[in-house]
């Protein structure tokens, strides 16, 4: 059976091991398998997608060099989303000590998103609470955003957030709430 | 607020499906009697829409190409050093003449290190971890005074929180403290007791976040 075959039903801690044995066509299928929620978080993380593509790229590399560090005691993908958030947070630190300035989103590139077959004044109107919501999102403080994003944007339930992040369940309920209730008010407030 | 829970955590929770059952009923009593909470949760409800609304962002395909390439090279040197070190052992303990050049670049190895290691090691980054309870000033000046079981570490030119998950320690100088907590009235309360914590040459140290529940 041809390899990338193979790989395609294997578990994603057998794909890892494969890996780690030098098997690259195993490193497509886990590329495959999390390449999109790696860049998606660090879009969302950032609000850049040229940044986001030079995180995704550090990530994966991490995660290559970081093989043997792995030890099973969370699943790849939990791993994979603290390797992401840690390279985002660093990023973002670096970013905040340099000019102390929010990131706006990438504007170009969002006027190029397609509104579901909806007319003019419609796909206008759904551009610019999109554009809101992301400037809102991007004014967060960095551990609201954080959560906010892992449960409203990845869908991740709250125990897992909570093993990615390793805090308490409580915190992570807390600092939902409080992201979403801040998101909410700087809409109100017009500052998205 | 119902079970100690302030409406924006209950609004939150109830649109997670997260209150427990005898909770969610009077949170429902509640919205039928009071049209400012009915408000706030609709208004939730759209931000929590719009944020799952918001459109999957993909990896443009080169991307793969890139991780890719650089994966490679990183593999073949891996391999590489992996066939030196299989090698190498063996190699030196067949040949005396090789043992010995062995023996002679590990002793140049040690006394260039002695020469030169002190001084590198003097000037290594700076690192430092900061106890609860004391206040120590960083290299450039600013200073974290911990509050509570919170540690810090400056690394890298700035100051991180220490845990799990890193978490990077925002600078502003005293005019932006204040632009900063007007833009984040939520933290004020908090301030005093967990989020902000100290002082240095004119500047303040404002954690990113707080978290209530270590409050008393």
């Amino acid at each position: 059976m041809p390899a990338a075959i193979h790989t395609l039903s294997i578990s994603d801690q057998d794909l890892l091991d494969q890996v780690r044995y030098g098997d690259l066509e195993a490193f497509d299928e886990l590329y495959r398998r999390f390449s999109e929620m790696v860049y998606n978080l660090a879009v969302r993380m950032v609000g850049d997608r040229e940044a986001a593509e030079d995180l995704s790229q550090e990530v994966f590399l991490r995660v290559y060099r970081h093989l043997d560090g792995f030890q099973g005691r969370s699943s790849v993908k939990t791993w994979v989303y603290r390797i992401a958030l840690n390279t985002c947070r660093s990023r973002l630190a670096r970013r905040v000590r340099r000019a102390r300035v929010v990131q706006a989103v990438d504007d170009e590139r969002l006027e190029s998103v397609p509104a579901h077959g909806a007319g003019p004044e419609l796909v206008a109107a759904e551009r610019e609470g999109r554009r809101r919501l992301e400037r809102a999102l991007a004014l967060l403080p960095l551990g609201f955003r954080t959560a906010v994003v892992l449960r409203d944007i990845e869908g991740l339930a709250y125990e897992e957030i909570g093993r990615v992040l390793g805090i308490r369940i409580g915190t992570v309920r807390s600092r939902i709430a409080r992201g979403r209730a801040r998101v909410q008010q700087i809409l109100e407030e017009g500052g998205g | 607020m119902i079970g100690g829970l302030r409406l924006d955590e209950l609004c939150s929770r109830y649109l997670d499906g997260d209150l427990a059952p005898e909770e969610r009923l009077r949170f429902e009593r509640l919205l039928i009697e009071d049209e400012e909470a009915k408000r706030r949760l609709e208004a939730l409800r759209a931000v929590v829409r719009g944020l799952d609304e918001l459109p999957k962002e993909s990896p443009p395909p080169a991307l793969k190409t890139q991780v890719r390439r650089r994966v490679a090279a990183l593999s073949a040197s891996r391999r590489w050093l992996d066939r030196v070190q299989d090698r190498l052992p063996r190699v030196v303990l067949d040949s005396p003449l090789l043992a010995s050049f062995a023996v002679v670049l590990a002793l140049g190895a040690i006394l260039y290190l002695l020469a030169h290691g002190a001084a590198r090691w003097a000037e290594r980054p700076s690192t430092l971890v900061v106890a609860p309870g004391s206040t120590v000033t960083a290299p450039d000046g600013s200073a974290v005074q911990v509050v509570g079981d919170r540690r810090f570490e400056w690394r890298e030119g700035m100051w991180w929180e220490e845990g799990l998950l890193e978490r990077p320690v925002h600078l502003l100088r005293d005019a932006e403290l204040a632009g900063w907590l007007d833009r984040h009235p939520a933290d004020r309360e908090l301030s005093p007791l967990g989020a902000v914590v100290v002082e240095g040459e004119g500047d303040a140290v404002v954690l990113s976040f707080a978290e209530p529940e270590r409050l008393p």
